[in-house]
């Protein structure tokens, strides 16, 4: 029954795709955030779901939906460009080939997928539906959890998820539920696609319970330093400063209150960051993964760190390689100074696109939902990179879906700007025609 | 039973919105587009703006037919 259902779910995007192709994009989306092949049983479990859905959502777009494409922009350019370095570092000169393969047919995806949204991604309905899609298809990650987490005691490294999916109860959940929280509250006050009444407003306030229920069922540090971004950033955002701050107090004094012992003995680490362990070694893979860079400048190519030997030990007695623990040193480690520099300046350009298409949407009146999802888009980037400073996802999706809205937001902003500015030109026009045959009549 | 609700939720808003988008961008303009500066009520108006002055323009309306065929045609297949 459950596969059956999964599967309805997976075919519903092509039927629906038929008529309107950029649901196969959403597709696509759905399936790399929800991964129906891991919750079902049968029927979809041995077919490569995301491979048909991607394919055919290019096939959608080249073949039925190419109007308005975006302007060629820097963001796309340096996806192109980091999606060839990956592949470059791949295949030329990766210190663990195998692996280093593995990885890169991943990620290319992503950064081909991540520069391909924006051209099927365009209109209001289109983007709050990305927003949707992924928003729910990512939820079945921590909505279970989250609940668990609030009703029963959890315990450090007990999972609470669904144990089919690919996100373990970990920093990942907690750092992609609370990054997004801004996301889901700019959902709540501008939805479109469902009805605003106070149900769906009560369901949005839920979810964001539950994210935060699963960031606190994870003991993961990682989740309170994001969850203290989100709370500073969400505080400096709003338009009720000392209300929300009393609120936040006040929400601060209750959870140091309901939760246990060993949840705030567990935080408390975090200022004993030179006496603990895991904190310890973290500053070592940094170290040296900086000193890999100086010595080959190009990177060693994905996963990388398994040759540190920094890790655990094998049971075959050798020692394994520790993790990055940060995305800025993932990225510098394994695609070397180039790397970064693409990395970085897609940041940078992402940030100045969304404050831009904010600053124009501003003209507009009607156009507050640009400006309030620049900020909820801005706020969410934070909160991925604030995460990404203690564990490595530099090249996890979440990251480019928001360097892709960005590019549809700005785009979306510049053909209202064109349009206006087509309609006020259409109507001084008729206005010139009008006041001229007026004065001809009169005359 | 908790993982089967959720499952069942997050399947069935994902098929909503999907439905939902899809007849939504069939008959919401794509662009919302107002002209910058508000109609004044002593200019005089084409016929197809006969709305009101002041009004906010959806995309389609009060343009001229170019604009209007170029806003809203679909070019299929490139």
């Amino acid at each position: 029954m459950r596969s059956l259902f999964v599967t309805f779910c997976y075919a519903s995007f092509f039927i629906v795709g038929v008529v309107a192709p950029f649901a196969l994009t959403l597709g696509y989306l759905w399936v790399d955030s929800f991964f129906p092949q891991a919750l079902a049983y049968s029927i979809i479990t041995d077919l490569r779901v995301s491979q048909i859905i991607g394919i055919a959502a290019f096939a959608g777009y080249f073949l039925l939906d190419r109007r308005d494409p975006p302007r060629v922009c820097l963001i796309t350019v340096l996806l192109v460009l980091l999606a060839g370095w990956v592949t470059l570092s791949t295949f030329f000169w990766a210190v663990v080939p195998g692996p280093a393969v593995d990885r890169w047919n991943v990620v290319v995806k992503t950064l081909i997928f991540a520069a391909f949204i924006p051209y099927v991604i365009r209109s209001r309905v289109q983007i709050e539906a990305f927003l949707q899609i992924w928003l729910f298809g990512f939820a079945i990650n921590f909505l279970p959890p989250g609940i668990k987490a609030l009703i029963s005691r959890p315990t450090y490294g007990h999972d609470l998820g669904i144990a089919t999916t690919s996100l373990s109860n970990d920093a990942r959940l907690a750092m992609i539920a609370l990054m997004l929280v801004p996301i889901i509250l700019f959902l709540r006050r501008h939805t479109k696609i469902l009805p605003v009444n106070w149900l769906t407003s009560a369901m949005y306030l839920t979810i964001i319970v539950m994210a935060f229920g699963a960031s606190y069922g994870t003991y993961e540090r990682t989740a309170i330093i994001v969850a203290a971004v989100l709370a500073a950033l969400t505080w400096l955002t709003s338009r009720r400063k000392v209300l929300f701050g009393v609120a936040l107090a006040m929400l601060t004094l209750l959870g140091a209150y309901l939760t246990p012992t060993d949840w705030q003995e567990r935080m408390t680490t975090i200022t004993e960051y030179n006496q603990e362990a895991s904190a310890a070694r973290r500053i070592v893979v940094w170290e040296w993964t900086f000193n890999y860079a100086l010595e080959h400048p190009l990177g060693g190519g994905f996963n990388l760190y398994y040759s540190n030997q920094l890790g655990g030990v094998n049971p075959d007695g050798s020692k394994g390689g520790l993790a990055y623990h940060n995305d800025f040193f993932e990225v510098l480690g394994e695609q070397g100074w180039p790397g970064l520099a693409i990395f970085l300046v897609l940041i940078a350009t992402s940030v100045f696109y969304l404050r831009g298409a904010a600053r124009r949407a501003r003209r507009f009146p009607h156009l507050a939902w640009c400006r309030d999802l620049a900020t909820a888009l801005q706020m969410a980037l934070v909160l991925q990179l604030t995460g990404g400073s203690f564990i490595a996802m530099g090249f996890h999706p979440p990251l480019y879906m928001i360097f892709a809205l960005a590019i549809s937001l700005r785009e979306y902003v510049h053909r209202v700007e064109k349009a206006s500015e087509r309609a006020t030109g259409a109507i001084s026009g008729f206005a010139e025609r009008g006041i001229a045959s007026s004065a001809q009549l009169s005359g | 039973m908790i993982d089967i609700f959720f499952i069942m939720f997050t399947g069935v808003m994902a098929v909503y919105i999907i439905v939902r988008a899809a007849l939504l961008d069939r008959v919401e303009p794509w662009y919302e587009v107002t002209p910058e500066e508000p109609i004044s009520p002593t200019q005089p108006y084409p016929a197809s703006a006969d709305r009101g002055p002041g009004r906010h323009v959806a995309a389609g309306q009060n343009l001229a037919p170019r604009d209007v065929d170029t806003l809203k045609r679909p070019r299929t297949g490139g």
